[in-house]
């Protein structure tokens, strides 16, 4: 099953100009694992060193944060779109 | 490199920059702001090394702040950067996260390659191979001391590293608050704390965790200054004990030390009001000892009055030129520098983002 990452805001500079990327796996957790493998520089900016999503990036799948759903066991369709987003600082400079 | 002139490497929480002098250190070139745009990196840069071994080449510990630290070095002067490929990560089964690069140091000089980085939370990272890939030491990783390390207020951080002259594999390295901590064959480590107070616990000397801000050794080697969170202390003997030598010091506290580079009794420090943590008296000064912590003398010419200024623990450096060139660099954005061993010092730079360090030689 293929899913697709798709980065926005800072995090797109560390894949390319579409900021696209498409990995293997049924649930986050495995499309992260995919990704971290396939691509240790841009899953390493979305994951800490245990695999647990940063605190300060958002992944979105339907329109929802995937700490709204089942975390890194939410489960993927084929084809599913990925967003992740850098969580924008206010009240810091 | 700048073979002749001195090269000054500022950290900020919006990037970094070089500044570049002549021979006389009269005129200056600035390069930058790196990490501050789209390099794949945009953060706040806590410290940065200079490694004259390998042709130049510049370290920077970048913190992003969202994504992890990452490593980035340059052997152009900032022309182009490469990030490391491996950065320095935890080994999972130690449970730790990486979250920032506190401190970077060159390795000896008959070891090509090596470079080591303190990091938050308290460990110590080394690479073989020019800062392209990083590992733990497991040494310090797993240290049976671990559980009674406390955090500063900056973070649980690994933020000084001094090579030890005495020994192949020897170390310090400074933690706060957690102490010094010494090894002579980076597995086995051992704290080298006795005589440094610690003012804010119960126990006022404990073996360890002690909230130790910068220390030096001495260009002979022979002598270690240390700033402590309270107190300043110098140790001849390898840190096996030290003595306090604030006598004289209108305050003991502060964060940055820097040691003189051809004289071996002479260091520099800048004493900070508490609780405020700015200038005392609302005069920037810097401290400078010539007789080892005997006597002090507070250098000021050419620094401002009325001045509120906050001194990090790596705001303070010298150029490793003679007469030295000392560098002071503020949270509110400006260098002050002297050419002359801190007699008389002038603006370098201002109105630069908030500068948490400055290092040089």
């Amino acid at each position: 099953m293929s899913v697709r990452f798709v980065l926005l805001g800072t995090l797109k500079d560390f894949c390319g100009a579409s900021g696209e990327l498409t990995v293997k796996g049924s649930t986050i957790r495995e499309a992260l694992e995919s990704l971290q493998e396939n691509n240790p520089s841009v899953g390493d900016s979305i994951c800490d060193e245990h695999g647990r999503v940063r605190e300060l990036i958002n992944v979105f799948v339907g329109g929802k944060e995937i700490r709204t759903l089942s975390g890194e066991m939410t489960k993927l369709k084929d084809g599913e779109e990925l967003i992740v987003i850098p969580s924008v600082a206010g009240g810091k400079e | 490199m700048n073979s002749t002139g001195a090269t000054v490497l500022v950290g900020t929480t919006k990037g970094a920059f070089f500044f570049i002098s002549d021979p006389g250190r009269r005129n200056w070139k600035a390069r930058g702001p790196f990490f501050a745009s789209d390099m794949g990196a945009l953060g706040e840069v806590f410290h940065m090394a200079l490694d004259r071994r390998d042709g130049g080449r510049i370290y920077a510990g970048v913190n992003p702040g969202f994504t992890g630290p990452a490593v980035f070095f340059t052997d152009d002067l900032g022309e182009s950067w490469k990030k490391s490929s491996k950065p320095p990560r935890f080994p999972k089964k130690s449970k730790l996260t990486a979250k920032n690069i506190w401190h970077i140091t060159p390795g000896r000089e008959d070891e090509p390659g090596k470079v080591y980085l303190g990091l938050d939370p308290h460990a110590l990272f080394e690479s073989d191979d020019g800062g392209n890939s990083w590992h733990d030491v497991p040494g310090l990783t797993y240290h049976e001391d671990r559980r009674g390390w406390n955090p500063g207020f900056g973070g649980p951080c690994l933020h000084t590293i001094v090579l030890d002259p005495g020994s192949r594999k020897g170390m310090w390295v400074g933690m706060s608050a957690a102490g010094v901590y010494h090894t002579r064959d980076m597995e086995k480590w051992a704290p080298r704390n006795r005589g440094i107070r610690v003012d804010f616990a119960p126990v006022k000397f404990p073996e360890f965790g002690q909230c130790v801000h910068k220390f030096a050794l001495s260009c002979d080697g022979r002598t270690l200054f240390l700033q402590n969170h309270g107190g300043v202390y110098k140790s001849e003997d390898g840190g096996e004990t030290w003595l306090d030598i604030s006598k004289g010091l209108p305050s003991d506290f502060g964060f940055a030390l820097t040691a003189h580079p051809t004289d071996p009794r002479a260091f520099y420090i800048v004493p900070l009001e508490v609780p405020a943590r700015f200038s005392l008296g609302a005069q920037a000064s810097v401290y400078r000892t010539r007789d080892k912590g005997k006597s002090w003398e507070a250098l000021t010419e050419g620094l401002p009055g009325n001045a509120y200024l906050t001194v990090l623990r790596e705001g303070l450096c010298n150029d490793g030129l003679d007469p030295a060139g000392v560098y002071m660099g503020a949270k509110n954005g400006t260098i002050y520098f002297s050419r002359d061993d801190g007699e008389h010092f002038e603006v370098l730079a201002h109105d630069l983002p908030q500068i948490l360090s400055v290092s040089s030689a």
